[in-house]
């Protein structure tokens, strides 16, 4: 039933522990079962026989956040996050997934998205272009596809993130096209569960190619890392929003107005430790006159997780707001006024987390800080003129 | 376990810090000991006071049931599994720095903090808790006290023994006992704080910890020194010492180590190599270029074919690398990496190294060599896969003829890792009839009932 692969990961396991202090779960739940050894330790009792498949078990398992700093730091270089990617599966297949993801598999089924919300709500957060969106959505013949993701397109605190990225693109005159109302779920939330994403890999791969476009954008780094990782190779670059403002603010230097605030950056671990991109955000952000960037101790590789890894946050909020709170606190003590992601849902805990504390430290992403700075740039696309739509700020106050 | 003697357990530490769920039981199971022995305990608790502790021990001493104290569970000689279906208790919540005394240099703590913890506040203190085991930013100062952990600072520094002034103990019957305290001298009767160093929760357990702390030494300088002949860095080590010189760190790698690590991390090193100094020198700024400088000629003369002295905190980290990487390097090998702990007399050092690997090639196993060359404390480490039987045969043969090799060389079983399950058929070896008698007389003394930690060190003391 466990692929043998993994019994032979489990065997790997010399339970040292040093894996204890890197488990946002550990660290909040002090308890054996909340750490990475501990579950290894019951999907090993699984594999031999001496642990039945349950709830409580599903529960263990689930509660990962699959942030893999466990991983990065095990010495014996156990694949930690395989093993639990597989007993996900285990479980996923055995009928004991949780009841929020069970929701949450239905809805990516039956509507395409993950808010389970009908597909022509897709543009909704581009409403203040009038039918810009609609018209461009399919086109062919532009270089790079905007690939939308379901939070920042479906879920309005995010909105602001999606607006900065196609807002910066505008300005700069990049010709970039959408999905639109079509665009489904990239099925990494799937996988995250433990379920297929082959369905999301068909449909997406065929949408893509469709557009003929070069390049594929994504403010979302859980989509870039499916993008990147678990899709198989569809002939177009994948590129983090923040990897191409980086790129954008080298090629093209649009002026920049100062951002004379101290801003602290979050590492997103599907963007950073899953992905390898640490450089490109803070090159965007270096690039903002005046900003003073200032880095938490954890940082880059070792960046803690904000609380909102893997699905955590649908099946234990609690959980998921304690880790958050303790990556807040990280991020206050760097004296920084603003918490600058590149993540929409490390930005919506992180931003709960500082609401709950009642925190002086705006949340914003990397995107919006650039879109601020160049507003001042003339307006214009394809030769058509469009109106600003407002570019609020996520404060966290 | 009886369900009166749960619902009690539950009515002394709370319904939520009684765990029996099987996957709790499952998770308390174990220790970092290899190979595994997993043993499910009938229960866990999480203390969170003294008096939790003394009702949970009161009432283990009515009902007759067993319990093994724990903390972080990184110990490598199985002190912490729950043979004979034990209650875990557990003092990770335990977890307060109580106080950081400038003026009379000393901290208390309870027994779950972690050790980088207690490290890292001293720190902002200008102070520094010298004792720093590998395992120091997962074990705590509880579990670090009773197996009286040592690390890398040794030779200059000694072990976490030489650090506590005074604990406070629960006995295995509920009494509360405080040893000493803040005072630097105390010989108002037998020394009891230095009866619970390293008792493995067989005689109390410690909640609460009041150690010594040292000025933060100013700077550190790092070399490392390679050689082709062992030998030659063994008499380097000598020299050093003889030399009046006492570096905070004088670490070994031997010839199969580097090769491991170089696998692993590709540091450049030469695949020829017979053995690895590291050695770090703390102390004035001022005086540190010139005992490094003097350290790096006594290595060349004694035969070091290449010397590196780190001249910025980048190359230290970078001279770092090697012994770093040891265990990452070897643990990769094979599935189960077995990290063995002797100690001989420093004059031994190559002799022993000698022996491991003799006796592993005898036996087909792999074994490498690294440790703490300055006090003499080796850790032989095996690499091999625990289901693999036959395998695992040889392996235990190779085991037992290295501790008989350090025994016979003038050393003992365990530097650090304490004695436990894994290495309690080799204890009256190490220690003699007259020694062991006395330990298990004390053990019935403080223990009557056997509650504590059954089966640790030595046999079911009772039967004795």
């Amino acid at each position: 039933m466990i692929a043998s692969r993994v019994s032979d990961l489990v065997a790997t396991c010399t339970r040292c522990g040093y894996c204890l202090p890197t488990c946002p779960t550990y660290l909040s739940l002090e308890t054996e079962r909340a750490t990475p050894r501990g579950r290894i330790a019951l999907i090993r009792a699984l594999i031999e026989g001496r642990l039945d498949l349950s709830e409580n078990l599903a529960q263990q398992v689930y509660q990962c956040l699959g942030c893999e700093l466990c991983t990065l730091t095990c010495p014996g270089g156990v694949n930690i996050a395989e093993i639990l990617s597989e007993a996900k599966r285990i479980l996923a297949s055995a009928e004991f997934l949780p009841p929020a993801l069970d929701r949450l598999r239905s809805q990516i089924r039956q509507s395409g998205n993950i808010a389970g919300e009908p597909g022509r709500n897709r543009l909704l957060w581009g409403q203040d272009y009038g039918e810009m969106l609609q018209e461009m959505a399919g086109a062919k013949g532009a270089d790079v596809l905007l690939f939308m993701g379901c939070v920042p397109s479906l879920f309005p605190m995010a909105y602001p993130l999606l607006r900065s990225v196609a807002e910066i693109m505008l300005k700069t005159e990049i010709d970039f096209t959408i999905l639109g109302e079509s665009e489904i779920c990239c099925g990494y939330p799937l996988l995250a569960a433990g379920l297929s994403m082959d369905e999301q890999i068909e449909r997406n791969v065929a949408a893509i190619a469709a557009t003929g476009a070069t390049k594929l954008v994504t403010a979302c780094p859980s989509c870039f890392h499916a993008f990147k990782v678990h899709y198989p190779e569809m002939g177009v670059e994948v590129w983090h929003s923040s990897e191409f403002l980086a790129q954008i603010l080298a090629e093209r230097a649009p002026a920049l107005r100062p951002y004379p605030k101290a801003v602290t950056y979050h590492d997103p671990c599907d963007l950073g430790r899953k992905s390898g991109i640490y450089e490109a955000p803070r090159q965007v952000l270096k690039a903002i006159p005046d900003l003073q960037l200032l880095e938490m101790v954890a940082n880059r590789e070792k960046a803690f997780c904000c609380g909102g890894g893997g699905n955590l946050e649908s099946i234990d909020p609690e959980l998921s707001h304690s880790i958050a709170d303790r990556r807040l606190d990280q991020a206050l003590a760097t004296g920084a006024e603003v918490i600058a992601s590149a993540c929409q849902q490390c930005e919506r805990t992180l931003l709960m987390a500082a609401r709950r504390a009642r925190a002086k430290i705006r949340v914003m992403d990397v995107a919006q800080l650039v879109a601020e700075a160049v507003a001042d740039m003339g307006l214009s696309h394809s030769g058509k003129s469009y109106p600003t739509p407002p570019n609020k700020e996520i404060v966290g106050y | 376990m009886d369900t009166s003697t749960l619902r009690q357990l539950a009515n002394i530490v709370g319904e939520e810090d009684l765990l029996t769920s099987p996957e709790d039981l499952i998770c308390y199971s174990y220790d970092a000991s290899q190979p595994t022995s997993d043993q499910l305990p009938s229960a866990v608790v999480n203390a969170d006071s003294t008096e939790e502790v003394a009702a949970v021990l009161r009432l283990a001493n009515r009902r007759r049931f067993t319990v093994v104290p724990r903390g972080s569970g990184t110990n490598l000689s199985g002190g912490t599994i729950p043979v004979q279906g034990a209650v875990v208790l557990n003092l990770g919540r335990m977890n307060q720095i109580l106080e950081i005394d400038a003026d009379n240099l000393t901290a208390t703590v309870e027994p779950g903090v972690i050790t980088d913890q207690l490290q890292a506040a001293v720190r902002a203190h200008g102070l520094l808790y010298p004792p720093d085991p590998a395992s120091s930013s997962v074990s705590t100062i509880g579990g670090n006290v009773a197996e009286n952990a040592g690390g890398l600072r040794g030779l200059r520094y000694g072990v976490t023994g030489d650090y506590v002034l005074g604990l406070e103990v629960v006995l295995a019957t509920g009494e509360v006992m405080a040893t000493g305290g803040k005072c630097f001298k105390d010989v108002a009767g037998y020394d009891l704080t230095s009866l619970f160093i390293g008792s493995e929760g067989t005689l109390g357990v410690v909640t609460k910890i009041t150690v010594k702390l040292i000025p933060l030494p100013q700077a550190t300088r790092s070399l490392l020194a390679l050689y082709c002949q062992l030998e030659d860095a063994a008499r380097s080590v000598s020299g050093i010492i003889a030399a009046h010189l006492v570096p905070a760190t004088l670490e070994i790698l031997d010839g199969a180590t580097i090769r491991y690590v170089e696998d692993y991390q590709g540091l450049g090193l030469p695949l020829d190599l017979g053995a690895a100094l590291l050695v770090e020198v703390d102390g004035r700024e001022a005086n540190l270029d010139q005992e490094a400088s003097e350290i790096a000629a006594i290595c060349r003369r004694m035969g070091a074919n290449d010397v590196q002295v780190a001249s910025s905190e980048g190359e230290a980290v970078a001279l770092r690398e090697a012994r770093k990487a040891a265990l990452p390097a070897l643990a990769r090998v094979r599935p189960t990496t077995i990290l063995e702990d002797v100690t001989v007399p420093r004059s031994q050092l190559p002799s022993m190294v000698n022996r491991v690997r003799d006796i592993a090639q005898r036996h087909d196993v792999l074994i490498a060599v690294f440790g703490h060359a300055g006090d003499g404390n080796l850790h032989p480490t095996c690499m091999t896969d625990e289901r693999d039987k036959v395998e695992m045969v040889r392996v235990e043969a190779a085991l037992s003829e290295i501790f008989v090799a350090a025994l016979e060389l003038g050393g003992t079983i365990t530097g650090e890792h304490g004695v436990g399950l894994k290495k309690r058929p080799f204890l009256p070896q190490a220690v003699g009839q007259p020694r062991l008698e006395a330990m298990v007389k004390i053990k019935n003394l403080l223990d009557p009932q056997g509650i504590l930690n059954p089966g640790k060190i030595f046999e079911e003391s009772r039967a004795t």
